[in-house]
């Protein structure tokens, strides 16, 4: 196995292309699920995060694998943080690319990007950090929010299914539960994809 | 060599992106989305994008006029969700202005880019992610195709098969994703973006009259929806 060593750990133009690559796939992933699970409240409020999560972690599995550079859940972070900032959700972006230096610090030391467990715990704060930026903006600044959303265009029924929803302690840690234990079988999942087909196949190592 | 200032499209069009990301972001005012649709259609017929503009022009009129049915007959949210017309007419502009943005030859945006004193590692995010973006659909429908042929595809199949169904489109996207990388990182090295030294290039144009107009235009455009959008 190839050991990533100090003086490497630098992204270099071919790590920078396959992380974009990858990224846009996920980006892809999520809005579109994200989108398809619109149609139902309960379906997108409370599932949809998780199904996301779940579906774009053996990417994040093969990325991490394919690249192992400090920098590499950040990149994509921040891309999700700029996903959101051009659907009009700044404050969002603000708060994904917060969250991104803390899974960075966790991912620091060399190799991190190889070890399952660190990677299901930077994936899991990914996950929490991805629900988060739905009730954070309720909770924070609701007035601001709901003037926001019903000037924009959004239904009264909408925005108050949606404040019942994240609002209730029960219902929210049901949520967040889902949503970071999906992740974490997203992750493992993708280990499981990663041995059986790209390492075989000589893409990871 | 003498180096000259951005190339007129990348110039503009960068511009166009960044205000009208700024202002999907900043400005609540109702009449945002209509009015910077409509600067992102003139700009689009400006430079001759004749068909990029009808298509998201039909897009953008269906969106609306479901969301104006919806208002006019109150549908209310039981069948459909009326957000997901509200968000997708929203976001128009915004990706409106970066299909516009996306026709550019890759080298022109590199080369803007690197004008704009960008770092390289943002520039080659940017054009890779302009350049793979486009061909992700067509991607998804070859494999969803294969996998038709091989009796593995059609809905029964997905609902059955989810994770199956999964695993059979996943795998294909993904290698042929890193293959696509792979060629795209060779094509970059190959071009100097890992050089150390400055970098010049074929696309040096002058900063023309035209430039000027359109992005005084826009700009008096943000300042006129930032500045009543707020009052």
């Amino acid at each position: 196995m190839q050991e990533t060593t100090t003086s490497s750990r630098k992204l270099t133009v071919k790590d920078i292309i396959t992380l974009t690559v990858l990224t846009v796939l996920m980006i892809v992933i999520a809005f579109g699920l994200n989108t398809a699970t619109m149609f139902n409240h309960i379906l997108n409020l409370v599932f949809a995060m998780g199904l996301i999560c779940f579906l774009i972690a053996p990417l994040y599995v093969l990325m991490a694998h394919r690249v192992n550079k400090t920098g590499t859940i950040a990149f994509f972070m921040v891309a999700y943080a700029l996903a959101n900032t051009v659907m009009g959700y700044w404050y969002v972006g603000l708060f994904i690319a917060v969250c991104a230096v803390v899974c960075e610090v966790i991912m620091f030391k060399p190799n991190s990007y190889k070890t399952p467990w660190k990677n299901c715990i930077a994936f899991g704060i990914f996950s929490f950090t991805m629900l988060s930026t739905s009730f954070l903006p309720l909770w924070l600044f609701w007035d601001k929010f709901y003037a926001t959303s019903t000037a924009s265009g959004m239904s009264a029924e909408y925005l108050n299914t949606f404040k019942n929803f994240y609002t209730n302690g029960g219902i929210l840690t049901g949520i967040a539960a889902f949503t970071v234990c999906a992740a974490v079988l997203g992750v493992i999942v993708g280990y499981v994809i990663l041995n059986k087909y790209f390492k075989k196949a000589g893409y990871a190592d | 060599m003498k180096r000259y200032g951005l190339h007129i499209h990348v110039h503009v069009k960068l511009f166009l992106i960044v205000l009208t990301v700024v202002l999907t972001a900043v400005s609540s005012h109702k009449y945002f989305t209509p009015l910077a649709f409509a600067a992102v259609l003139i700009f689009a017929l400006a430079q001759g994008y004749f068909k990029a503009a009808g298509y998201n022009g039909c897009f953008y009129g269906l969106f609306v006029g479901i969301v104006f049915m919806y208002n006019a007959f109150g549908w209310g949210d039981r069948i459909v969700s009326r957000y997901i017309f509200v968000i997708a007419a929203n976001a128009m502009p915004s990706f409106f202005a970066c299909y516009v943005f996306a026709l550019t030859p890759p080298s022109e945006i590199a080369s803007g880019l690197n004008g704009l004193r960008f770092p390289k590692s943002t520039g080659v995010a940017v054009v890779t992610l302009f350049r793979y973006f486009p061909t992700v659909g067509a991607e998804t429908r070859a494999v969803r195709e294969n996998m038709r042929v091989r009796g593995l595809g059609g809905l029964r199949q997905y609902l059955l098969h989810p994770m199956r169904s999964f695993i059979c489109v996943l795998i294909p996207l993904l290698i042929r994703a890193l293959g696509v990388a792979e060629q795209l990182s060779v094509s970059a090295v190959t071009r100097g973006a890992e050089s150390k030294t400055a970098r010049h290039s074929l696309y040096e144009k002058r900063f023309g009259i035209a430039d000027a107009a359109w992005l005084a235009l826009f700009a008096a455009g943000a300042f006129c929806l930032f500045y009543f959008g707020r009052a």
